[in-house]
């Protein structure tokens, strides 16, 4: 075969060999994924022992966290009898499952015999790559590092020498040419490749995150899967010749030993004395006891969601208020509805806009989706009232400010002006650390005074009328929809609050993965006004009223947003509601707060050094401050997802533990809506799930480690330490409290409030949703005239009478008798 | 009867050392304790601007008298800086290390260290000194360790605590030779010591490069670099406590042994080693994404930058430069995750400098230096002058062409520069006239030496980045950054 052809293939292996690595974003938009995405195929079991054996990644909660579960009666015997009935219907096919060719054992294999040396010299041409600091890194890492690197000592040694000279121009046919120098036939491509993403799974997930997730022309140096891989092979390629003969593994990575220990038979030791799992091998005894952990809280679940009574008030509300599916609504919807007449709906937090915002002072694009979808319309943010005389002014004023930051880091890295600029600097900046931390609120209030002053924020609005602004019939089309979905077509209120959330924290790189998921980890306000602004407009009212939604001339959309580190709410652009509303949108600010305090009170019980008393003070000080690693347990918890009218689930605490999406199977006779959640927030639901479970089980390999030591490199990820591999996932600071596991690691249970057969019809129509339901990625309920019906992994719906999982006929008690075992051997203080 | 002075001295050191204490039993009583400590400190320092020095000895016995202290302009200064650190430390770690179980080990070794570096700080006898000097050392290596499941805390644990013994035998070896000349040193009766050290004779230059070497392990110069770069892998409280006076713990052995200042090979060494390691990190920083490595390449530059100051005998500036940067990269180090842009965030225009550009640079550059000369009182003055002149053109030059055109122009920030720095010269030339009044100036390297650091400092990264050259260039640089892994 000719080179351009080979070239080719390897381009096309590349894309397959980086499936079983993790995706890792950018810090500026921290989504959270699932790490095993592209194995999902697989099922959840046949996946995690994938990534057990190449990552040394463990897929299940771990002995301790069972044992202390069972002794604290988190598990119990009647979960463990439902587990093993339900598992072994699960177990006997798994639809949607399917196994791909093993090339696994190879790259597993090879990926322990790969030198530790070109880990190292990657992983910082990678990281000054990145942090733009090589020439020419227009031309794609491979070039940069190319050109680069023939002036270090590594490169002078005359081996180095001929073979750097030998490189092809382009990173597709160096890889080939390094692979044939190695003697690695195209067959085995696939798995040698597979072997060296895995040795850093960090860098390989930000270049998988590059190649194939980042919008076309997302800004900053491109570093390609096709790049990272030429360079690592052109490593491989040398070293390989200089110790020709006894290579063998030299200062292998802490990962690469824990994948080593992941390699071994890895019993629960202790967890597997009940005669039911004798005979059965590692991974299905903690599939069990896993299962067991998910059917306890399922079981409590299904109860409080039966025994609830409270039926929707016929009478019209005061309000509505739309909320983001996400846990941290749940809570606030709780007490808002305590608190009066209100109704209200869940929806993805992009209210089903998928948008790219243009800031009105230049700043760089914000999309505002899921990162399944892209952006399909253009908004322009501009200064409220066109741009005025006085617009430039402001410009200026904040260009000049914006402008500050990067000139004084100019100096930072000048050659003669770090010197005078670091002392100077340094009498004005002790003094503000102190401030910043005994007083933070202090410092917040006269910082924000300070650039209100230097740079005043104007009143904005989004154009949503012209020539550069999204046609009224799409915006028309994408309000149908929304509404719809949501089931909110009639019966409006004269006020409809949209309301989006975002998280203040300070001094946190992790910040953006506490704002809103749904609009692409950034903050919600931006949604709420845009569909808060396209509902007001009465062209797309008339629009809409074509379409058979009404919406009566007296309703107003007013948009919101929800603060969730000190659950202030707060309504936006308060000034152009009409003065018939203004006194019933001011009655709503004050409901709205109100809620919120109550919500501070019943979260400041878990928030680690939390002052109960003056909960709500304390939060504040809490998100302004620079020395806090924890303002808020974020997502932390969440376990399920609830597509079904609010009146499913009214008057239940959830424990801001679910996802609610509202939705009304009434009028959705083909499934279409329903198909539009399972494939959309069901998703996103679950990558978020994933991400907390992937987090808690494996914090060494899925998780991002104490934020304490982190060291964030060039806004990509974050190091523990000096160097090496990126991160992944969340920090521990996020799924534990001090030592022990805050977050519960549980899969998504996905509870619809509709017919079987319609969620029979849409899975079949949908690969990814039947791989995520066969797959045991999410567990399905189903609640259908007033039963409840669970999915079992056969694809059968088994029936759960008022939500508890019948018994388990043949266990008259062995259970019992052999966990006595466990309970001596108990951590902490909880009762059996 | 203890004077007034002598008085607020004693509570600084007594209750620094109260946190190292308390902080596993009552860790708020340690935060206040440390904070009071700071307060008595900075009290100290105003007694002594109008009291003039004092020295608080146990007595008159040969052997008592080795424990005592000193309060005078400098060691005071110094006091209030390690120990105001030492108290931010412990108040941010209370919230930062909650969720770490060892966070009390954190702050009692933390605790140590600032008392140890206090006693540096103030101790009146060499041996004192020394003694205090050695149990900093082994302090800071025990905070750097204290979480051994971090990556790499431990080889920086190794690479210090090998660093800190070269330079610790070397230092004692020092004391050990002229106490055996001399009889018992007190540091507090400088002219006295003076002429003491005359009779040094010809153990004088084998000292001060002993003392040299001290000062270049403690900072990290040269062979020594290693520690400083493996710092980053402990909690962000650690690297703060850097500051502190461990890693600028050079800078005050040389302030405080002044007298061995004057001019000898030692120091010449000294500003040859330190200046090219500043230069050369300074490099190394360039071609560093992450932000703690940067920070940690950026504080040895500082610290090289420092010594040759200390070398060439610019007292003042090297006092104003140690506490002056130890507070900028205390901060810059507990604000390290705040480097994340957000979205939407306005990131402008990276601009080509035009000539327009340049003459505002030129005249902001002029005007700084201006604003900053009215404290300038003898020679190593001009040079910082000309040094924050150049850090004013940088600064305007980027900020300027970062700047549209297009854009009614923004007068109030080059004049805000402008008038920083003059608040500068005005600060510098206090603390530095204040903290330096004892020192003797003079007799050693001429602060105009600096001069040729700075052109050193211009022209080597042009050299390395021009491509004439073929052995140098960024590789080199990007090879010579710590890789080490997980």
């Amino acid at each position: 075969m000719n080179a351009p052809s080979r070239a080719a293939a390897l381009r096309a292996v590349v894309d397959l060999a980086s499936d079983p690595l993790p995706i890792l974003w950018p810090l500026e938009t921290a989504i959270a994924t699932n790490p095993l995405w592209d194995l999902r195929s697989r099922g959840f079991a046949g996946a995690v022992s994938v990534a057990d054996r190449l990552l040394g990644a463990t897929g299940y909660p771990s002995d301790d966290t069972l044992r202390l579960a069972y002794c604290e009666g988190r598990i119990t015997d009647t979960d463990l009898h439902s587990a093993l009935r339900e598992y072994r219907l699960s177990a006997r096919e798994e639809f949607g499952v399917r196994e791909g060719p093993e090339h696994f054992d190879a790259a597993v294999f090879n990926a322990h015999h790969l030198d530790g040396r070109i880990d190292a010299e990657v992983a910082r041409w990678c990281a000054a790559f990145l942090g733009g600091k090589l020439p020419r890194s227009s031309d794609g890492f491979y070039n940069a590092w190319r050109h680069s690197v023939s002036t270090t000592l590594w490169a002078r040694r005359p081996k180095a020498k001929q073979l750097l000279s030998r490189l092809p121009p382009t990173a597709a046919e160096a890889a080939v040419f390094c692979l044939t120098l190695l003697g690695i036939d195209e067959h085995q491509w696939r798995s040698e490749l597979t072997a060296h993403l895995a040795r850093m799974p960090g860098w390989a997930a930000h270049a998988k995150w590059r190649s194939r997730w980042a919008a076309p022309g997302t800004p900053g140096p491109a570093l390609e899967l096709v790049d990272y891989l030429a360079v690592r092979l052109a490593y491989a390629t040398l070293l390989g010749s200089e110790t020709s003969g006894g290579s063998e593994a030299s200062g292998g990575t802490a990962r690469s030993q824990t994948a080593q220990s992941g390699w071994r038979e890895n019993a629960p030791a202790g967890l597997d004395t009940i005669p039911a799992l004798a005979g059965m091998d590692a991974s299905e005894k903690q599939e069990i006891w896993l299962r067991s952990y998910e059917i306890h809280y399922r079981a409590r679940l299904l109860r409080a969601l039966t025994r609830q009574t409270s039926s929707p008030s016929q009478r019209p509300p005061a309000a509505q208020f739309v909320f983001c599916i996400d846990v941290r609504s749940e809570g606030l919807r709780r007490h808002i509805e305590a608190s009066g007449d209100y109704e209200t709906f869940g929806f993805a937090g992009f209210f089903g806009f998928p948008v790219r915002v243009h800031p009105w002072n230049g700043g760089s694009a914000v999309d505002l989706c899921p990162v399944l979808l892209r952006p399909t319309l253009e908004v322009d943010e501009t200064p409220a009232g066109g741009r005025p005389a006085s617009g430039s002014a402001l410009l200026a004023a904040h260009t000049g400010f914006a402008g500050v930051g990067p000139a004084i880091e100019a100096g930072r890295q000048g050659e003669i002006s770090p010197y005078v600029l670091a002392e100077a600097s340094g009498f004005a900046l002790g003094p503000v650390a102190a401030l910043r931390t005994l007083a933070p609120q202090a410092f917040a209030a006269l910082r924000s005074w300070v650039s209100t002053k230097l740079a005043p924020e104007p009143r904005t609005e989004l154009n949503l009328q012209g020539a550069s602004a999204p046609s009224d019939d799409s915006q028309a089309l994408y309000a149908e929809t929304a509404l719809k979905t949501m089931g909110l077509t009639a019966g409006f209120a004269p006020v409809v609050v949209i309301c989006g959330h975002a998280a203040t924290t300070e001094n946190n790189p992790f910040a953006s993965a506490l704002d809103c998921g749904a609009c692409g980890a950034v903050g919600g306000a931006r949604s709420a006004r845009l569909a808060a602004d396209v509902l007001n407009r009465p062209r797309v009212r008339q629009l809409l009223r074509e379409r058979h939604i009404d919406i009566p001339v007296g309703t107003v959309f007013v948009a919101a947003e929800h603060d969730t580190t000190t659950d202030r709410v707060r309504v936006l652009d308060a000034g152009s509601v009409p003065p018939s509303h203004a006194r019933l949108v001011e009655n709503l600010q004050e409901a709205m707060s109100q809620a919120g305090r109550r919500l501070t009170d019943e979260r400041s019980g878990d928030l680690p050094g939390a002052d109960p008393s003056g909960a709500t003070s304390h939060v504040s000080r809490r998100s302004v401050d620079w020395a806090q690693l924890q303002p808020e347990w974020g997502l932390a918890r969440n376990a399920s997802l609830i597509v079904a009218p609010r009146a499913l689930s009214a008057g239940v605490d959830l424990q801001r533990r679910a996802f609610l999406h509202s939705y009304d199977p009434a009028s959705d006779e083909g499934g279409l809506f329903l198909e539009t959640i399972l494939t959309g927030p069901m998703v996103v639901a679950h990558w978020i799930n994933a991400a907390y479970y992937f987090s808690a089980v494996s914090p060494d390999v899925y998780g991002a480690g104490d934020k304490a030591a982190h060291n964030v490199v060039a806004g990509a990820g974050v190091w523990q330490g000096v160097g090496g591999d990126l991160r992944l996932g969340l920090p521990r600071q996020a799924v534990f409290d001090g030592e022990r596991l805050y977050h519960e690691p549980m899969r998504l249970l996905t509870v619809i409030e509709a017919p079987p057969t319609l969620i029979d019809a849409v899975i079949a129509r949908n690969a990814v949703v039947e791989q995520l339901v066969g797959g045991a990625w999410v567990h399905l309920v189903c609640r259908h005239e007033g039963t409840w019906l669970l999915k079992a992994g056969d694809g059968s719906w088994i029936d759960l009478p008022d939500g508890e999982p019948p018994a388990y006929p043949d266990s008259a008690g062995p259970v019992d008798a052999t966990l006595e075992g466990l309970q001596t051997s108990r951590i902490g203080g909880g009762q059996p | 009867m203890l004077s007034f002075e002598k008085l607020s001295l004693l509570l600084s050191l007594v209750l620094a050392v109260l946190p190292a204490l308390l902080a596993s039993r009552a860790r708020r009583l340690s935060v206040a304790a440390a904070w009071l400590a700071a307060l008595a400190s900075a009290t100290t320092v105003v007694a002594v601007a109008i009291g003039g020095t004092v020295t608080v000895g146990l007595g008159g016995n040969a052997w008592t008298s080795w424990v005592g202290f000193d309060a005078s302009s400098l060691t005071a200064s110094v006091e209030t800086l390690i120990l105001g650190v030492g108290a931010l430390v412990q108040s941010f770690s209370v919230r930062y290390l909650q969720s770490d179980p060892l966070s009390a080990r954190f702050a009692s070794r933390a605790a140590s260290v600032i008392a140890l570096m206090a006693a540096v700080a103030t101790s009146d006898s060499l041996f004192g000194l020394g003694l205090a000097w050695v149990g900093a050392g082994i302090a800071f290596v025990s905070v750097v360790g204290y979480r051994r499941d971090l990556p790499g805390t431990r080889s920086c644990a190794r690479s210090a605590r090998r660093s800190f013994s070269v330079g610790d035998v070397c230092l004692l070896s020092a004391f050990v030779i002229a106490t055996a000349v001399l009889g018992p040193i007190h540091l507090g009766s400088a002219p006295a010591l003076r002429t003491d050290l005359r009779r040094l004779g010809t153990w004088d230059d084998l000292i001060s490069a002993l003392v040299a070497v001290a000062a270049l392990s403690r900072c990290a110069q040269g062979l020594f670099h290693k520690w400083l770069s493996l710092s980053v892998s402990a909690p962000t409280p650690a690297c703060v406590l850097l500051h502190a006076g461990v890693v600028n713990g050079g800078g005050l052995l040389l302030l405080r042994l002044d007298p061995l200042g004057t001019w000898k090979p030692a120091m010449a060494g000294l500003l040859i080693i330190a200046g090219l390691t500043s230069v050369w990190s300074g490099a190394v920083m360039s071609t560093q994404a992450d932000i703690k490595g940067s920070l940690a390449s950026s504080t040895r530059a500082q610290m090289g930058f420092m010594l040759a100051e200390c070398a060439v005998g610019a007292y003042p500036a090297a006092i104003v430069h140690l506490i002056g940067h130890a507070m900028y990269k205390g901060y810059q180090f507990m604000a390290s995750g705040s480097t994340v842009s957000r979205p939407g965030q306005l990131h402008p225009q990276n601009g080509q400098a035009r000539t327009r550009h340049r003459l505002i640079a030129g005249a902001v550059g002029l005007a700084a230096a201006g604003a900053a000369t009215p404290g300038v009182h003898s020679g190593d003055g001009w040079v910082i002058v000309f040094f924050a002149a150049t850090s004013a053109v940088a600064i305007s030059l980027a900020w300027t062409s970062h700047f549209p055109a297009t854009l009614r122009s923004q007068w109030r920030w080059p004049l805000g520069l402008v008038a920083a720095s003059g608040l500068y010269g005005a600060t510098a030339d206090l603390v530095g006239r204040f903290a330096g009044r004892d020192l003797v100036l003079g007799g050693a390297l001429s602060p105009w030496w600096l001069l040729v650091f700075a052109a050193v400092a211009w022209a080597v990264p042009r050299v390395i980045h021009s491509g004439k050259f073929s052995a140098l260039g960024v590789g080199l640089i990007v090879e010579a950054a710590p890789a080490v892994l997980p």
